[in-house]
């Protein structure tokens, strides 16, 4: 989605783009010979300018409004190319030069590359709809537009996985929060726009989250193991009155007499609901699957899972209740409820549903499925 | 449990679906799989469905197992239709399919469906428009996701998406919902149409091929100046699929989807040869205003084409005034309008007729826009009383006028009221009478006569 153009153009992308649109350089473009590298960076300039103005929805005069022409455009995206390669090249570095960096000056690295990564983005924008006018128009250059623009998209997942390495995103993730991300944002006309690159869209404050979640957990470890003085009650830790829990509806709402149909009667998704639940030290995620008739056996599946999707076998054995009613975590890391007992278990619709696991019966905070 | 319908977005997707199909868990497989409900069968990747599905078979939920190991069916309901939607990101998003059917449906009397995206959405207001435009199509008709439950709990709307390859399965599919045409599984199409420039070319036809192809297509439809590549890319990938040109050459809709059409048996293109194909087709529609829609639209230009052939040369010189009865019956009446092609109309009838006379008015206004038309409502019980009346109108219509300049049809009407009116005529004008065979009270196509002479 576009953001709507207006007059407001804050960080100036209208004035650049008219001074990089007066290089001389530009000119190489209207002979037959090849561009140099000088006319190559020129045309970058543009495309760079153009996809800014795009990007934060500034108008432009009719006179500097329009689309790269495929030459332009196809050197281009050779330079920005070029200037990917330098990026993943830097993004490889980033943890060697964090480590050495001066105290307080880390995180200008890692906003170094995410300024290069809206660069990057920006001037794409400009050359793809250069090339997507060029292919419309079938102008000649199409075909070997094509393959440029194929180069410069495997460049660009290349610098993504790059950037999502666990050792860099995790230091991506210390901008998490801050201003110069929300500043892109609201420059952008977030959250009313479409499609936002993945350092825009949350994925860089669930690292951040993880991170804190996983630190949590290993200063407990270190706490239960008596490195570090247990606290009274820590701050952190959900109080009952504060966790939170699913409702009963999930399971009242379970039709019974369903079971023993061989075929469900409509098309309603066959599992229209799963409720999780997150240990304390958010290392183990518990899902009981609700699904659309009562499944052969009349039980319910709850499984519990580690943070990379696999069972959470260290759980196994030990004792888990759901709604009060106990079962024993299996070998999968797997127990099943049966549904009739749930019901009776549960009074009413409004009546929390509760998880809990272990000896001592500690009660699981409920997460709404993102 | 009807929870929140899951806003499905681009943002969400990539949240939801980066991965490799090769390194993905059988529970979070399973876990994506529940979480895109009914669209998880159409939209993921085989290989997820499969993981998903032997996970659920742990589960012990052979329900859930079941609907992912089964491959998707495409609807064939009146108004069903189908479009192929690109995976724009197919390295990240490679859990799912690289590109991916969406099935559609549309219903006449409905809005659109909310929850479908709403660019697709603004896309179907243009092809009604369109259709509306050529006549085609009238009335409301919504855009609806392919069965009730299709989209349980999900929300599509904010889904962004290059729609625009998605007019011509549209226009198709409404063509075919608004004539009773039936779809047809096997044949798939992808094409922009813009009214000023015909069919366009599209993007993303590989991806869309290898997907029809999955489907069990026979044919696949696509811009005619991309149907080379599309045949080189299909003789190793789809070899089974036949790749069909949609004309770039006309501006003309039908003419543009001729062989789609064609292929479709839906007769609604251009063309004498279409003559069989059209009668049967109208005998097959049930509904009476559709029939009686088709029958103006796509039977009367051929046949009045050739009766005006065979008509006196002097009847169709010069200005005339047409005089006619209205009557419930089929397009007759406006069949000898077009026929004559008149510059002053006169729709007699009576009370019980009054708001038939306002249809007919219309339609001959929309057909004859040059006309002038006249409805008039004509009194009477008797022979004298319906005998004066109709000297009264005919005087009021045509003062003056010489009687070769005047036509009068007694092709439809009551028959109390046609003698009267026969006997009303001045003497030397032109009569005509319209005649076809009948079928189940419908006219035959192309059985139509027309017989003319001068009033003794």
């Amino acid at each position: 989605m576009k953001v709507p153009a207006s007059n407001f153009d804050p960080t100036g992308w209208r004035y650049e783009l008219e001074s990089a649109l007066e290089a001389p350089e530009l000119a190489a473009f209207d002979t037959t010979e090849a561009p140099g590298p000088e006319a190559a960076a020129a045309a970058f300039r543009v495309a760079l300018c153009l996809g800014y103005c795009r990007l934060f929805g500034v108008e432009l005069p009719a006179d500097i409004d329009g689309t790269l022409p495929a030459r332009e455009a196809m050197a281009a995206a050779e330079e920005l190319i070029a200037h990917i390669n330098v990026l993943v090249q830097e993004a490889r570095e980033l943890p060697s030069r964090w480590d050495t960096a001066p105290p307080g000056t880390e995180q200008e690295y890692c906003a170094d590359l995410l300024q290069a990564c809206m660069d990057s983005w920006a001037a794409f924008l400009a050359i793809s709809e250069a090339h997507e006018d060029c292919v419309i128009q079938r102008e000649p250059e199409a075909q070997e537009f094509d393959r440029v623009l194929d180069r410069l998209l495997d460049a660009l997942d290349h610098l993504d996985d790059t950037l999502r390495e666990p050792e860099i995103i995790s230091l991506l993730a210390t901008l998490a929060g801050s201003a110069l991300l929300e500043n892109w944002r609201r420059m952008l006309g977030m959250p009313d726009r479409g499609f936002v690159p993945w350092w825009l869209d949350g994925t860089l404050e669930r690292e951040s989250q993880r991170i804190e979640a996983e630190s949590l957990a290993a200063w407990r470890q270190l706490q239960a193991l008596g490195k570090v003085p247990a606290p009274k009650r820590p701050a952190d830790l959900p109080t009952p009155s504060t966790i939170q829990r699913h409702s009963a509806a999930a399971i009242l709402d379970i039709p019974v007499d369903v079971a023993l149909a061989a075929e469900p009667a409509d098309e309603a998704p066959p599992v229209p609901a799963i409720l999780q639940w997150a240990s304390p030290d958010g290392r183990w995620i518990a899902r009981l699957s609700r699904p659309r008739q009562v499944p052969a056996g009349g039980r319910l599946p709850l499984e519990f899972l580690d943070s990379a999707w696999q069972p959470a076998v260290d759980l196994c054995g030990q004792p888990v209740w759901l709604a009060g009613q106990q079962e024993t975590i299996d070998a999968q890391a797997r127990a099943s409820f049966d549904v009739q007992s749930l019901q009776n278990a549960l009074p009413a619709a409004d009546q929390p549903l509760t998880l809990e696991v272990g000896k001592e019966r500690t009660e699981w905070q409920a997460i709404q499925s993102e | 449990m009807a929870g929140h319908p899951i806003r499905v977005t681009e943002a969400w997707l990539r949240q939801c679906c980066a991965g490799s199909p090769e390194q993905l868990s059988p529970a979070r497989a399973y876990y994506l799989a529940a979480k895109l409900k009914n669209l998880a069968p159409w939209w993921l990747r085989p290989k997820v469905l499969q993981q998903a599905a032997l996970h659920a078979t742990e589960l012990k939920l052979d329900d859930a197992a079941r609907q992912w190991n089964r491959s998707p069916q495409l609807p064939t309901d009146p108004g069903a239709c189908w479009i192929a939607v690109i995976n724009k990101y197919p390295a990240e998003l490679a859990l799912l399919r690289p590109a991916w059917a969406l099935p559609l449906r549309w219903w006449q009397g409905k809005h659109h469906d909310p929850r479908l995206p709403a660019g697709l959405l603004a896309l179907a207001d243009e092809v009604r428009r369109e259709l509306e435009r050529l006549g085609e199509v009238v009335g409301q008709w919504g855009l609806l996701p392919g069965s009730p439950e299709l989209l349980d709990e999900l929300d599509l709307s904010s889904l962004e998406g290059h729609w625009h390859s998605a007019w011509v399965p549209l226009a198709v599919g409404l063509l075919l919902a608004a004539w009773e045409g039936q779809p047809d599984r096997t044949l798939w199409a992808t094409g922009q149409w813009v009214p000023t420039e015909g069919i366009r070319p599209v993007e993303g036809l590989q991806a869309k091929l290898a997907l029809a192809h999955s489907f069990g297509a026979r044919a696949f439809f696509a811009p005619e100046s991309q149907t080379e590549d599309l045949r080189a890319r299909a003789r190793t990938q789809a070899p089974t699929v036949e790749i069909l040109p949609l004309l770039q050459s006309t501006f003309d809709l039908p003419a543009a989807l001729d062989l789609y059409l064609e292929q479709l048996d839906l007769p609604i293109g251009r063309g004498q040869h279409l003559k069989t194909k059209r009668a049967a087709h109208f005998n097959r529609i049930r509904d009476t205003n559709t029939a009686q829609r088709f029958y103006r639209k796509h039977v009367l230009p051929d046949v009045i084409e050739d009766l005006r052939q065979r008509l006196p040369p002097d009847l169709l010189a010069g200005e005339k005034k047409l005089v006619t009865i209205v009557s419930k019956g089929f397009d007759l009446v406006t069949l000898a309008v077009q026929v004559i092609q008149p510059a002053d109309c006169l729709l007699l009838h009576d009370r019980e007729l009054a708001e038939s006379a306002h249809d007919h008015k219309a339609a001959v206004q929309q057909q004859m826009p040059g006309a002038k038309v006249t409805a008039r409502l004509v009194e009477g019980s008797t022979r004298e009383e319906l005998l004066a009346a109709f000297r009264r109108q005919i005087e009021q219509f045509a003062p003056q006028e010489p009687p070769q300049n005047l036509v009068f049809d007694l092709t439809s009407g009551k028959r109390i009221m046609n003698l009267a009116l026969y006997d009303a005529i001045p003497p030397a004008s032109h009569v005509i009478c319209v005649q076809a065979d009948q079928h189940d009270g419908r006219p035959v196509p192309y059985t139509e006569q027309v017989h003319a002479w001068r009033k003794a």
